[in-house]
């Protein structure tokens, strides 16, 4: 059994359809890619699932269990976490207090909390820092919090929505050997990114998005050669050159 | 199906972190804890120190405006949610403990209880419609709520309408909480604060601190932590609206008579608020200190400046608190601190 399952989700805004009949599976321990140009719909798809959005049709289904319509606290609790494309760290508080409110969720006592969070930090390399205010952190550290804040709630599927954006090379170097290894440790994987060299070699799969519509999905290597694909990205004449 | 099957934390070496010592900041200094040992000496024996009832009125003063911050901080400092209709715990427990007593004679501390028990229910029900609103409007909204309340005490014989509620004068004891020395409402008064920190400084340290300050810090972000906001948001309320109505039913036997103005008008719902934010939002001591401070100077203005200093004080403290928005928005526990890191 898929442990998601997005069935024909659609999401309007108004007269403009953002999602249009979108389905999708992600299996247990996958790490599946979305891309699409700006504007394709991918964060309205994230924010579907995760249930900050209220889809107009189709459904979502975890492990069998309809999710659809659930509010966001709901899917997090079912097992679904997510990062923003903006970051939203907690700026006032400290990095250890940031990932501690995520720890909680499954946490039966303070101590339990602050163990897991302080294990966290530690797997994501930000334990030196813990004690830092999270405003005080660079860019590519609030990324990384915020991730390791999503993963202190245990998901069994973590949505990455752009994690890359703003960072240097080495930085996402580092992003995707902490990301290889959260998804080793069994949490699947559903993430949106830009940045193509990063996104084809760690993707198992890749779905290609466009105007709302799913244009693609197969394994990375082929969806790089197709077609519609590389139409959507650099328009008409360059597919002809392509072929 | 709550708990995710790959478990994640078999791969990073699951509570390595046990054997390490306790991280630094969690353990109490000896020398806070001296500083805390002596300031609660002091205030144990203050009454036999200063035995004149002035000094010893100011200090149930400081006690009780503190306790009403204190209250107000949980849901407008820690929470970040600013209400501007916390006047209507005070006036409840006022009025339900006054009334009872002087109708069935019912003892206060019962009065409290059923005044706590209303601020509960009423909290829940201006709570649970209000939370939809964000920000600036949430703030207006408990107004309204406060501004009806006010109106409604005023229009109702009863409760002795714009004239308000004369408590009868009983012999001298703990059950009718009534005393003509002013120690043991000192005590008293001490004890609900210090009760109401003791309670905040559990709350701080507890799951129920770190999702309040998340949800101050970005709503949706906690959302997607798993956190409802609306619930959690009631439950500071809550929190909020029973040290309220203690210092409400307090009042109400301190003075012996309560009327809607000095009890359920706004004015007193913003008392708390400026006393919560002069003194630093979201801090177990802040309301402490602004409560000082407050206290201190409209005694102090009208003691010198006397009738005509009228509103002094507040002219000052508006000023002040001007000062802290602008320069230290931590309040004068951020001052504090600030003051503290520079000495290291």
């Amino acid at each position: 059994m898929a442990l998601l399952e997005v069935d024909k989700l659609t999401k309007r805004f108004g007269g403009l359809i953002a999602n249009d009949q979108v389905s999708l599976s992600l299996a247990e321990g996958e790490i599946v890619g979305l891309i699409g140009p700006n504007g394709a719909g991918k964060t309205t798809l994230f924010n579907c699932i995760a249930g900050f959005y209220k889809p107009d049709g189709g459904s979502i289904r975890l492990n069998g269990k309809d999710i659809t319509g659930q509010t966001p606290e709901q899917v997090c609790r079912e097992g679904i976490a997510r990062t923003f494309q903006i970051v939203r760290v907690f700026k006032g508080m400290t990095v250890l207090d940031n990932v501690m409110v995520g720890a909680y969720l499954r946490a039966r006592s303070d101590a339990e909390a602050r163990r897991n969070a302080l294990d966290v930090l530690k797997f994501t390399g930000l334990y030196p820092k813990k004690d830092m205010l999270a405003s005080s952190l660079t860019i590519s550290d609030k990324k990384r919090l915020e991730l390791a804040r999503a993963l202190a709630t245990r998901p069994k599927l973590l949505m990455l929505d752009e994690a890359m954006a703003g960072l240097n090379p080495t930085e996402c170097q580092e992003a995707v050997e902490i990301i290889r290894t959260i998804n080793r440790a069994g949490v699947a994987i559903l993430m949106v990114e830009h940045v193509m060299e990063i996104i084809m070699p760690i993707s198992q799969r890749i779905i290609v998005l466009d105007y709302g519509k799913k244009i693609d999905e197969d394994i990375p290597e082929r969806v790089a050669k197709n077609p519609e694909v590389i139409k959507a990205y650099l328009g008409e004449k360059y597919v002809a050159r392509g072929r | 199906m709550s708990q995710p099957q790959g478990d994640i934390t078999g791969q990073w070496a699951p509570g390595a972190s046990r054997t390490q010592p306790l991280e630094e900041g969690t353990r109490r200094s000896p020398l806070k804890l001296l500083a805390l040992g002596a300031l609660l000496l002091f205030l144990l024996i203050y009454p036999w120190i200063f035995t004149l009832p002035f000094q010893q009125h100011i200090a149930i003063l400081i006690f009780l405006n503190a306790l009403m911050a204190v209250g107000w901080n949980v849901l407008g400092g820690y929470t970040g949610q600013v209400s501007l209709g916390n006047t209507i715990f005070f006036g409840v427990g006022a009025y339900t403990s006054a009334v009872l007593l002087k109708n069935f004679l019912i003892s206060p501390w019962g009065g409290m209880l059923v005044g706590i028990a209303l601020s509960v229910v009423l909290a829940i029900l201006v709570g649970y419609p209000c939370f939809r609103l964000q920000g600036h409007y949430f703030a207006i909204a408990t107004i309204a709520v406060g501004e009806i309340l006010y109106t409604a005490v005023i229009n109702t014989q009863e409760l002795g309408a714009a004239v308000g509620i004369q408590l009868p004068i009983l012999p001298e004891s703990w059950i009718n909480m009534q005393f003509h020395d002013k120690a043991p409402y000192y005590y008293i008064s001490l004890s609900f604060l210090t009760l109401a920190m003791l309670v905040v400084y559990k709350i701080e340290r507890s799951k129920l601190g770190y999702y309040f300050r998340a949800i101050k810090e970005d709503q949706e972000g906690a959302r997607a932590l798993g956190i409802n906001p609306t619930n959690y948001k009631l439950i500071a309320f809550i929190i909020s609206a029973i040290f309220t109505s203690m210092a409400g039913t307090f009042y109400a036997q301190y003075i012996t008579f309560i009327d809607p103005y000095s009890t359920i008008y706004l004015m007193v719902s913003i008392t708390m608020c400026l006393i919560a934010v002069l003194g630093g939002l979201g801090t177990l001591w802040g309301p402490v200190i602004g409560a000082v401070v407050l206290i201190g100077l409209s005694e102090s203005t009208r003691v010198m400046l006397g009738g005509t200093g009228t509103a002094v004080d507040l002219l000052i403290y508006g000023f002040l608190v001007v000062a802290v928005a602008v320069y230290q928005p931590n309040g004068l526990m951020g001052l504090l601190n600030s003051l503290r890191r520079r000495r290291k």
